[in-house]
Formats: C-alpha cells, sequence, structure tokens
C-alpha cells in the first residue's frame, strides 16, 4: 500500500517548529513568519528597489510508512510566470546543518524578509534560482529518502521567496502551482 | 497527424491545455503575442493576448493591453484554426 506522504510548511524557531500540511493548499507568501498569513502582512510595491516575501520552507512528510522505499525527490513549477510583471520567486533546496537545512524566515514583518541567499540563509545546499526554470521535464532535485518501517519528515527542504519590484501591480497575485515528485515501491 | 511538439509563432490562435486562469472557459482563444528565451526571461516563454479583460491575467510584461495577457510554454498549447 502506498504511503500516505504531504508536504508541511516550516515555520518558527528552531526547537518550536510548526509543520503545516499545505498539501494541495494555498499557502500564501508574507512579509511574516506566520504558518497561515492570510492576506495580513503583504508585501509592498517599493519606491525603489526590491521587497521581499519571508522564506517559505517546505519539506516531505511519510505520514504513513512506504512498503519500500520512497527516492529520487523531485520539485518543479508550472514554468509559467504568471504572478505580473515586477514580481518573480526565486528558490533553492536546504540540506545543511541542523533541522534538515531549515532556517526561520527573518525580515521587518510587514516591510520586508531577508533576501533569499546562501550568505543569508546558512541552511541552503546552492544559490537560489528562478524557481520557473524547474519545469517538469527540467525539475530541480531533492536529496533523501525514506524507508520501511520508518515514518516522519524526510528529504530536501525546498525554500523560496517571493521578489516584488517597482513595476509591481497592487493586489492579490495569481496562485502558482509547485509539485513535488518522488518514486516509491 | 504530426508527432511534432507545436512550436508557436506570433500570430498563431491557440487554446491552453493547462495551467489556465481561474475560472477562465477552457475553450478561451488567445492570440500568440510574444515569443522568449527562456533562459533570458525564466517563466515568460510564450506571451498570449486574450480577447477580453478578465481579472487574473495581466500585460505580459506591458506587451499586451491590462487584464489580457498569460505566459504560457509550447507543451500547454493546442493551435486552433478560426
Amino acid at each position: 500500500m502506498a504511503a500516505t506522504v504531504t508536504v508541511r510548511r516550516w515555520t518558527g524557531a528552531s526547537g518550536s517548529i510548526t509543520k503545516t500540511d499545505v498539501t494541495s493548499a494555498t499557502s500564501r507568501a508574507s512579509t511574516s513568519d506566520a504558518p497561515s498569513p492570510g492576506t495580513s502582512d503583504p508585501i509592498p510595491i517599493p519606491t525603489s528597489g526590491t521587497k521581499y516575501s519571508y522564506w517559505l520552507s517546505a519539506r516531505l512528510s511519510a505520514d504513513t510508512t512506504p512498503s519500500g522505499t520512497i527516492n529520487n525527490l523531485k520539485w518543479f513549477s508550472d514554468g509559467s510566470n504568471n504572478y505580473g510583471t515586477g514580481v518573480t520567486c526565486k528558490g533553492a533546496d536546504a540540506s545543511t546543518g541542523a533541522d534538515g537545512g531549515y532556517r526561520q524566515a527573518t525580515g521587518t514583518q510587514g516591510d520586508t524578509g531577508t533576501q533569499l541567499t546562501t550568505g543569508n540563509h546558512s541552511g541552503l545546499d546552492g544559490a537560489p534560482a528562478d524557481v520557473f526554470s524547474f519545469t517538469s521535464g527540467s525539475p530541480k532535485s531533492l536529496g533523501g529518502s525514506i524507508s520501511n518501517p520508518s515514518t516522519g519528515d524526510f528529504g530536501d527542504h525546498f525554500v523560496l521567496q517571493i521578489e516584488v519590484g517597482t513595476t509591481a501591480g497592487p493586489g492579490t497575485l495569481t496562485g502558482e502551482t509547485y509539485t513535488f515528485r518522488y518514486d516509491e515501491t | 497527424m504530426s508527432d511534432e511538439p507545436y512550436a508557436p509563432a506570433v500570430g498563431d490562435w491557440v487554446r491552453l491545455l493547462r495551467d489556465l486562469p481561474d475560472q477562465l472557459p477552457v475553450d478561451t482563444v488567445f492570440r500568440v503575442a510574444v515569443l522568449n528565451d527562456d533562459e533570458d526571461h525564466p517563466g515568460k516563454l510564450v506571451g498570449l493576448e486574450c480577447s477580453e479583460r478578465w481579472p487574473m491575467l495581466h500585460s505580459c510584461d506591458e506587451a499586451v493591453g491590462e487584464m489580457r495577457g498569460w505566459w504560457s510554454r509550447p507543451e500547454h498549447l493546442e493551435q486552433v484554426q478560426l
């Protein structure tokens, strides 16, 4: 029988991390570390430069164990950036150091998050890239696996961040679909 | 029927097979308005123009009118003859 695997959004400080099930759900980016921010703390449109969302970290969880093994993890977008003019999204995998590479998002609440870079996020495995370059035909490979009889968190995190430039328009952005894929035996 | 993947050209009429704007009728026809290199413009490969304004649409970086644009990819499109 196939394992029950969910996508968990991680928020909060190390030692008291909240892991929210966002499988097939709309999960908003904001300028706060709230797990379900709704429309609070939107990302402002800057008068110059760039405003950033707080980092959004997601990782797979095996809520029931697989019969064999889950591996060959991939992450991808739909390949089309329909956030609108002046808005991009960058991301990278994270597995370095404590908490499987998770680091609590930081910034100035209600204004901007800290830019997602390898210098600012010590758990990242590489430099962030435009997430729309990761498609089903050319996905981002993630490390990690889980085998029977284990359950729980497994694999690399995928961490992303929305970037808003001066040419962006006001309002709620169109939702985009991001997908984890894996093999299971 | 050709097995060759569809290669859009500016001016073609197309229908979206995947990644439609929310609540937009599935039979909506778009005109191909912009073609970009994916390396220089990730996620902005094919810019489409809708004949009608729709709340979830944008301007494809001002290449088409406001609330008429949508970015897509060749593999998500089906060419139609009008």
